[in-house]
């Protein structure tokens, strides 16, 4: 019995995390601000957007299957369709995004292993969509 | 004495073999015909550009840059070897297919009849020609008239490719909007966003049984409250139908399109062989 104790508990630190994987130097990079993290200058919903990411979305990561994520695409509809037609395209994000069975070749994945779903599809014109 | 004569002999007898020029015109079109051989194109125009005096070297020069996308440069060799020359066929040639990659439609429009083609390359032209109309969803003439100049082993998948474009499986966004009006979710199920339906009838159904079931108990505040949510969710769900057959329609056709392109690469666009 001991032994078999003394077995588990050594293939345990077989898998244990590297004492300086953990607390090694972050790779820090020097790349620009992407569109998404981009910070908007004016208006309500960036307003609304920057209490939103302090307040949560720093705290509870970045869990948004979606690139741009639903806090960026309502802002970034704001700046190009105006407040009411971004307030439905948001509701209509907000409800894809609860869907659990979202599926894997549903949407174009984008380069950061998101979901790619641009505002630029959802603004009724045919020719701006892109995948 | 003796070592030395063999020596000498063997020495001798290495420079009989050695390379006599190895930067003379003919190496370097000898190499750079190995480079485009291989695909190396940027390096075969480098070598076969020396060359200037022989037709074969600057129609091989020209076909490399228009493979590297330099097509301007690439036009400009081609028309000195359009005419009075032995390769001024596969020259007007790839003077067409290079003004099909550019995208030049006055080009493919109207210099098709005044750049006389024998028959080897007229079908060629023709078919790349149709191919282009078909891609731009334009001046497209009937299925028959369509495939005729089409080799008989092509003619089945690009029967497809027009079928597929000209009746394409598209999805109407009124239609869309409308069904999510009536049922919602209906125009999601109806432009096959199934799981995406599904979740906006369960969520609109929800929050409406929450809104009604809390009018009911006098819980007035969140009966308002609920039945808000609900309809701001029915109307982004109207308007999610819509740009969903939007995107069905343009994944469609942008599936079809790639499809066209990766037979069109099979087919190295009919180019009619070099050699």
């Amino acid at each position: 019995m001991r032994v078999i104790i003394l077995l588990i508990f050594l293939s345990g630190l077989l898998f244990a995390q590297r004492e300086t994987e953990r607390w090694e130097k972050k790779k820090v990079n020097y790349l620009p601000l992407s569109e998404e993290t981009e910070a908007k200058s004016g208006g309500f919903l960036t307003g609304i957007q920057k209490v939103y990411k302090f307040t949560i979305s720093d705290l509870d990561g970045d869990n948004c299957p979606f690139y741009p994520s639903c806090s960026a695409f309502l802002v970034q509809a704001n700046q190009k369709a105006g407040f009411f037609r971004s307030m439905l395209m948001f509701a209509d994000r907000f409800t894809r995004d609860t869907n659990l069975f979202k599926g894997k070749n549903h949407y174009p994945h984008h380069h950061t292993g998101k979901f790619y779903d641009p505002v630029d599809n959802h603004l009724h014109y045919e020719k701006y969509i892109h995948f | 004495m003796k070592n030395i004569f063999i020596f000498s002999l063997i020495l001798f007898n290495t420079f009989l073999y050695s390379q006599s020029d190895p930067y003379s015109l003919q190496e370097r079109f000898r190499f750079g015909k190995y480079l485009f051989d291989s695909g190396d194109f940027l390096r075969a125009y480098e070598e076969l550009n020396y060359y200037s005096t022989n037709d074969t070297a600057r129609l091989l020069a020209a076909v490399s840059l228009s493979e590297l996308g330099r097509f301007s440069e690439s036009n400009d060799r081609l028309r000195s070897l359009s005419f009075n020359s032995d390769l001024s066929q596969i020259s007007r040639f790839m003077l067409y297919k290079n003004a099909w990659f550019s995208d030049d439609n006055y080009f493919l429009q109207n210099n098709r009849s005044t750049l006389y083609f024998p028959k080897t390359y007229s079908d060629s032209v023709q078919s790349l020609a149709n191919m282009y109309n078909l891609l731009r969803r334009k001046n497209l003439s009937d299925s028959e008239k369509f495939l005729t100049p089409f080799a008989k082993n092509y003619k089945d998948t690009i029967r497809g490719f027009y079928n597929s474009v000209v009746y394409p499986k598209a999805k109407n966004p009124v239609k869309a909007a409308w069904l999510s009006t009536i049922i919602p979710g209906a125009g999601k199920i109806y432009t096959e966003d199934y799981g995406d339906g599904i979740t906006a009838f369960l969520f609109v159904g929800v929050l409406t049984y929450l809104a009604v079931d809390n009018f009911n108990a006098d819980h007035d505040f969140r009966g308002y409250l609920f039945s808000a949510l609900s309809a701001y969710f029915y109307a982004g769900n109207i308007y999610g139908s819509y740009s969903s057959a939007q995107i069905f329609n343009m994944k469609y056709r942008t599936s079809i399109d790639n499809d066209i392109k990766k037979f069109l690469e099979s087919v190295n666009y009919f180019q009619p062989d070099l050699w």
